[in-house]
C-alpha cells in the first residue's frame, strides 16, 4: 500500500523518523504498576455504571432461577455479560479516541498513544484495541502479563492497535524491560498457565466423577422403583385397556403402593399432588396417612381425615379393614372376646366381599395380602382369577396367585405360575421371587430338579450382581440353593463366604466348611451361637437349627430345640424348622413329641397334606387312633377340596393305612 | 477501593449531634441484642423445618391460584409460575414459595385464617408453627422497631432508623455516620445533620412502601438515613474537592489520600444502590435499596434548597485542625 502513495526514498524517511519516534516513546513507557493501578480505578469508577446496566438482566436471571426455567436463565446471563463487554468498548473506545485515556489512566498520569506519531489513536484503533482487551479478559487477563515481557511492554491489544502505553511524567517512566523481568514475566506465564491447568483438570474430574455419582443415583432410584415414572405409566395401559375400569391416578399409586411396586415417597408425591388440587380428598389423606410410621401419631389424624371426608367411601373402608387386619387374630379367652372377634372376621369378610365384585382395584390388592397373611389360599385363588390390566399389579396378583396354589399343595400348577410371572420382570422382582421359590423348593431339605431350576435362577443373578445378598431372606435361600447344585463343594463355599456379609451367614457358611471337613463339634458349637444376639430370628437361625435337627443323633439332642421352637412366633422359617423337627422325631420313633410339634403346626394354620399325613402317623403310633382318623377323614376333605390326585404315598403312612384298616375290618368282626 | 474521609474523626464536643446520635443506635442495638438472637435463633428453627416450609409453599400456591383468579395480576407473574410448579407437585417450587411467602404483604395478612383447603392435617401442623411464628416477631425487635406492615405506626417510621439486624450492619453504617455526620455538622451546622437524618429516614422508608412495598419482613437501620447526609454532601459540594482514601495496589505510593469532586461519593454510592434496586427482585433480597435512593434524594433535595453551592464553608472547615 506504501509504495502507491510514496517513492523509495520518503519510505525510508519515514521508516527512519519512525524509528526515533519509537526511541522517544521507548523512553517514555508507562510502569506495570502504574497501568495495574490504573486498571483498578477503571474498575473503582466504571463497575458501577456498567452494574446499572446489566441490573435488568440479573434480576431477569434471578427470577428465571427461582422458577427453574433453564433457558431462560441462559439468556439473561448472557445478557448480562453481553452488556457488561458492550459497555465495556464503549467506555475505553470513546475514552481513548477523545482524550487520549480512560478516567484510571487520566488519575494515574498514562496516556495511550499511536506509535506512528505520538498522537491520540483514532476511533478505529480505539475500538480494536478494546475489543482486543475484553478478549484478553476472556482469558482471564493472563495476555496482560505482557507489560512485564514485551520489549516495549505492549500487550497484545497494544500490538493490534498500534498504540503504547506512555506516562506524562518522566520520572515515573519504566523504559524497556531487562533480561530479569522478561524471565520473571516467563516466568509467571508458566506458572499461571500450569496452574489453570491443574484447575481445569481437577474441575473436569470432579464434574465426571459427580456426573457418574448422579447418574448411578438416578439409576439406583430407577432399580429400587423410587421414581414415579411407574404410575404414569400404568395409567396409560389403564387408558389403553379393554376393561370398563378407569381408576384415577392416585387409586393407581395406591394399588400399585399396596403391591410393593412403589415406595412411600413416591406415593407421598401423588397424594401432595391430588391432596392440593382438591382431587380425590380422601383417598388422599389415606395415602398421605400410609406414608407415616405406623408409630407416628399423623398416620391417625390423616385416617381420621380420611374418613371424615366420606365415611362410606373406598378409603374409610380400607382404614376400616387395615385396624381389623391388625386386630384380628388376638389372643381371645373370655367369650365376650370370642364374639368380638368373630365380629371382626364377619367384618373382614364381607369387605373382602365388595372388593372382589366391583371394589376398587387398591382394596382388591389389601384383601389379597390380608388373605394371604391368614393363609386362606383358596380365596386368593377367587381374587386373583382375572388378569390385571396393568404389568407390575398383573405380577403382583399372579406372585400370590403362585403361593396361594402352593400354599394348598398345588405345586404343578403353581410352578407354572411361578415359571411364567417370573419371566417377564425386572431384576429386583426377579430375584425375589427366585429367593422365596428356591426356598419353597428346598424346604423339605429335598434337591430335586424342580428346585435346581429355581435355585439356579436364583444363583445365576446373584452371581451377576451381589448386591442381592445384603438382604438375608437372599443370601439363606441363595446358600441353600448352591448346596442343592453341588453338594459341600469346597470351591463353592469359598466363593459363597467370600460373597455374605451378614454375620449369621458367615457363620452358617463357616459351620458347612467344619462339616465338610468333618470337623462335626466345631460345626455343632458355630450353628448354636447363630441368632444367639439378633433381636428377631432371621432365615439364618432357622437354617441354623434345621441343620442342628439334620446332625440329630439321639431325641435329647433335639429338645432344647423343640423347647425353644415352641415359644417362637410362626413365620415361614418357623414353619421350615417345624417341619423337620417333626420328621426327625419321627425318626427317633419319638411319637408323643413329633404329634406335639404337628399339632401346633396345624394350630398355627401352617399346614399342607404331608403334614397331615406324618400327624396321622405320629398320633396312630402315640396310640391316639381316634385322632388319627380324625384327621385321615382330613385328608380326605382337602383332597376333595383342592380336587387333585393325592401324590404317591409315603410306606410309613401306608403302613399305618394298612394297619388302621385291619383294625377297623378286626373291629367289625 | 476508595473510601470518603471527607473531614475525618471530630472530637465529640465539635460534632455533638452526630455522636448523639451514634450513640442513640449502639444503645438501642446494645438493650435490644439479646432478645434479638434469641427470637432470631427461634425462627430460625422454625423456617429451617422443609416439611413446615414446603407446607407452607403449598398454601401460599393455593391462595396465588385461588387470588389470582379473583382479580387477576394480583401476584407477580414470578410467583404465579411457582404456584403452577408447585400445584404441579414440584417440590422445590413449594420449598422457594415457602420461603417467599413470609416476605408476602397478602400472604401475611391473610394466611392466619385462610381456608386453604388441600392436606388440611399438614396445614394445621403448619399454622400452628405460623402462629408461634407470629408471637415470636411480636418479642423480636427487628420487628418492634422496624416497619413491617402490622407495625406501620408513625412511631415506627422514626424507631427504624435506630435498629440495627446484626453487628455488621451496625458497624458500616456508624462508620459512615460518623464520616458524613461529622462533617455535614462541621461545615453546615448540627441542625443540618438532625434534620437530613431523620427526613432520609421518613424518605427512605416512603420511597421502599412505594417501590418496594412494605411487607412482613421488617425494614431496619440507619442506611436511609445516611444515605440522606451522603446525598446532602454531594449535591451541597458538588464541585467542591473532598479528601478520599484511595487503595489501589499494595505497593507504596499506590494508596493514601487524594482530593476529588464530591460527585465521586454519588457514582461509588449512590450508583450502585439504583442496580441494586433494579437488579433485585420484590419477592426477594434483603437490602432495602429503594429507601437508600429515597434517603439520597432528600438530602440532595435538602441541598438544593437550603444548602446550595457550599465551598465557602468548607474553606472554614479545612481552616481549622483535623482530628483524626
Amino acid at each position: 500500500m506504501a509504495s502507491e502513495s510514496h517513492t523509495q526514498d520518503e519510505i525510508e524517511d519515514i521508516v527512519e523518523s519512525n524509528a526515533e519516534h519509537g526511541d522517544s516513546l521507548t523512553q517514555r513507557l508507562a510502569s506495570p504498576l502504574d497501568r495495574m493501578a490504573a486498571f483498578v480505578a477503571d474498575l473503582i469508577v466504571f463497575m458501577p455504571v456498567m452494574a446499572v446496566g446489566m441490573a435488568p438482566f440479573r434480576r431477569q436471571a434471578l427470577l428465571a432461577q427461582i422458577m427453574n426455567h433453564e433457558g431462560e436463565w441462559m439468556f439473561a446471563l448472557a445478557s448480562a455479560v453481553g452488556v457488561g463487554v458492550l459497555s465495556t468498548v464503549l467506555y475505553q473506545t470513546a475514552f481513548v479516541a477523545l482524550w487520549g485515556s480512560t478516567p484510571g489512566k487520566r488519575m494515574l498520569g498514562l496516556k495511550v498513544v499511536s506509535i506512528w506519531g505520538d498522537e491520540r489513536p483514532r476511533w478505529i484503533s480505539a475500538f480494536i484495541r478494546s475489543v482486543t482487551w475484553c478478549l484478553e479478559a476472556a482469558l482471564l487477563g493472563l495476555p496482560w502479563l505482557a507489560v512485564f515481557g514485551n520489549e516495549r511492554r505492549r500487550p497484545l491489544h497494544d500490538r493490534a492497535a498500534d498504540t503504547v502505553v506512555i506516562t506524562l511524567s518522566r520520572r515515573r517512566a519504566a523504559g524497556p524491560p531487562g533480561v530479569p523481568e522478561m524471565s520473571l514475566a516467563s516466568g509467571a506465564y508458566a506458572a499461571v498457565l500450569a496452574c489453570v491447568a491443574i484447575l481445569t483438570v481437577t474441575l473436569l474430574a470432579h464434574m465426571k466423577a459427580e456426573n457418574g455419582s448422579s447418574a448411578r443415583v438416578i439409576a439406583g432410584m430407577e432399580e429400587q422403583g423410587l421414581l414415579c415414572k411407574a404410575v404414569g405409566e400404568a395409567k396409560e395401559e389403564w387408558l389403553s385397556g379393554v376393561g370398563a375400569e378407569h381408576p384415577t391416578r392416585l387409586a393407581i399409586a395406591m394399588a400399585l403402593f399396596g403391591s410393593e411396586a412403589i415406595d412411600e415417597s413416591c406415593l407421598e408425591e401423588e397424594a401432595d399432588f391430588a391432596i392440593w388440587r382438591e382431587q380425590n380428598r380422601s383417598l388422599a389423606y389415606l395415602a398421605k396417612g400410609l406414608t407415616k410410621d405406623p408409630e407416628d401419631k399423623m398416620r391417625a389424624t390423616y385416617f381420621d381425615k380420611a374418613c371424615a371426608q366420606d365415611p362410606i367411601g373406598d378409603a374409610c373402608k380400607l382404614i376400616r379393614f387395615i385396624g381389623l387386619n391388625e386386630e384380628s387374630g388376638a389372643e381371645v379367652t373370655s367369650p365376650e372376646e370370642k364374639a368380638e372377634q368373630a365380629g371382626i372376621e364377619n367384618e373382614i369378610e364381607s369387605i373382602v366381599e365388595y372388593a372382589r365384585n366391583g371394589g376398587p382395584v387398591y382394596l382388591r390388592v389389601w384383601s389379597v395380602k390380608s388373605l394371604m397373611a391368614s393363609r386362606e389360599f383358596g380365596r386368593v385363588l377367587d381374587m386373583t382369577s382375572d388378569a390385571s390390566p396393568h404389568r407390575l399389579l398383573g405380577y403382583f396378583f399372579a406372585r400370590e396367585r403362585a403361593k396361594a396354589l402352593w400354599g394348598i399343595d398345588r405345586k404343578a400348577e403353581a410352578r407354572v405360575a411361578l415359571r411364567s410371572s417370573i419371566e417377564n420382570v425386572d431384576t429386583v422382582r426377579r430375584v425375589e421371587l427366585a429367593s422365596w421359590f428356591c426356598a419353597a423348593e428346598t424346604a423339605d431339605g429335598s434337591c430335586g430338579e424342580e428346585a435346581r431350576w429355581a435355585c439356579d435362577l436364583l444363583t445365576t443373578a446373584v452371581e451377576k450382581e451381589e448386591q442381592w445378598l445384603a438382604s438375608e431372606e437372599v443370601a439363606a435361600s441363595y446358600v441353600r440353593g448352591s448346596f442343592c447344585r453341588s453338594e459341600a463343594d469346597p470351591k463353592m463355599l469359598t466363593k459363597m463366604s467370600e460373597k455374605i456379609s451378614h454375620k449369621d451367614g458367615r457363620l452358617f457358611v463357616e459351620a458347612l466348611e467344619d462339616l465338610r471337613v468333618d470337623r462335626r463339634a466345631a460345626a455343632v458349637a458355630v450353628l448354636k451361637s447363630i441368632g444367639r444376639e439378633a433381636d428377631d430370628l432371621g432365615p439364618f437361625y432357622f437354617e441354623a437349627k434345621a441343620k442342628l435337627v439334620d446332625l440329630a443323633t439321639t431325641s435329647e439332642d433335639l429338645e432344647a430345640i423343640r423347647a425353644e421352637w415352641v415359644n417362637s412366633e410362626p413365620s415361614d422359617g418357623w414353619t421350615l424348622l417345624g417341619t423337620r423337627l417333626m420328621t426327625k422325631l419321627q425318626s427317633f420313633q419319638s411319637w408323643e413329641r413329633s404329634l406335639e410339634v404337628g399339632l401346633k403346626l396345624v394350630e398355627a394354620d401352617r399346614f399342607n397334606r404331608q403334614l397331615l399325613r406324618s400327624i396321622v402317623v405320629s398320633s396312630y403310633r402315640a396310640g391316639h387312633r381316634q385322632m388319627a382318623l380324625g384327621f385321615l377323614q382330613n385328608i380326605a376333605h382337602l383332597d376333595q377340596a383342592v380336587n387333585s390326585r393325592a401324590p404317591a404315598s409315603q410306606n410309613e403312612f401306608d403302613d399305618v393305612i394298612l394297619e388302621l384298616s385291619k383294625t377297623a375290618a378286626g373291629g367289625k368282626r | 477501593m476508595i473510601f470518603p474521609f471527607l473531614s475525618g474523626l471530630m472530637s465529640p464536643l465539635r460534632a455533638p449531634i452526630t455522636y448523639f446520635l451514634i450513640a442513640v443506635n449502639l444503645f438501642v442495638f446494645a438493650v435490644t441484642f439479646k432478645a434479638y438472637t434469641r427470637a432470631d435463633g427461634k425462627m430460625d428453627e422454625i423456617l429451617a423445618d422443609d416439611e413446615i416450609m414446603t407446607t407452607q409453599g403449598a398454601a401460599f400456591a393455593v391462595m396465588i391460584k385461588r387470588e389470582n383468579a379473583k382479580s387477576a395480576g394480583q401476584f407477580s407473574k414470578t410467583l404465579t409460575e411457582l404456584a403452577r410448579q408447585a400445584l404441579g407437585g414440584e417440590s422445590e417450587a413449594k420449598r422457594v414459595l415457602g420461603s417467599l411467602a413470609l416476605r408476602n404483604r397478602e400472604f401475611a395478612s391473610l394466611a392466619e385464617t385462610y381456608d386453604f383447603g388441600g392436606d388440611e392435617v399438614a396445614i394445621e401442623t403448619w399454622r400452628k408453627k405460623f402462629r408461634e411464628l407470629l408471637t415470636l416477631q411480636e418479642s423480636h425487635p427487628s420487628f418492634q422497631w422496624g416497619i413491617t406492615q402490622r407495625h406501620e405506626s408513625w412511631l415506627n417510621w422514626f424507631t427504624y432508623q435506630f435498629a440495627h439486624s446484626g453487628w455488621a450492619h451496625l458497624f458500616w453504617n456508624m462508620i459512615f455516620l460518623v464520616i458524613f455526620g461529622v462533617f455535614v455538622e462541621g461545615s453546615l451546622g448540627g441542625g443540618a445533620v438532625i434534620l437530613t437524618y431523620l427526613g432520609g429516614g421518613l424518605a427512605g422508608a416512603l420511597a421502599f412502601s412505594i417501590l418496594s412495598g412494605i411487607s412482613s419482613s421488617p425494614l431496619v437501620g440507619a442506611s436511609a438515613a445516611i444515605s440522606g447526609l451522603m446525598g446532602l454532601v454531594t449535591v451541597a459540594f458538588w464541585r467542591s474537592k473532598l479528601k478520599f482514601f484511595y487503595w489501589l495496589l499494595p505497593v507504596r505510593g499506590y494508596h493514601g489520600f487524594v482530593w476529588l469532586p464530591a460527585w465521586v461519593v454519588m457514582i461509588v454510592y449512590a450508583v450502585p444502590d439504583v442496580s441494586g434496586y433494579l437488579a433485585s427482585a420484590p419477592e426477594m433480597g434483603s437490602i432495602a435499596y429503594s429507601a437508600h435512593l429515597g434517603g439520597t434524594v432528600f438530602g440532595a433535595l435538602i441541598a438544593l434548597i437550603f444548602f446550595r453551592d457550599q465551598s465557602p464553608a468548607l474553606k472554614t472547615l479545612k481552616a481549622e485542625p483535623v482530628d483524626v
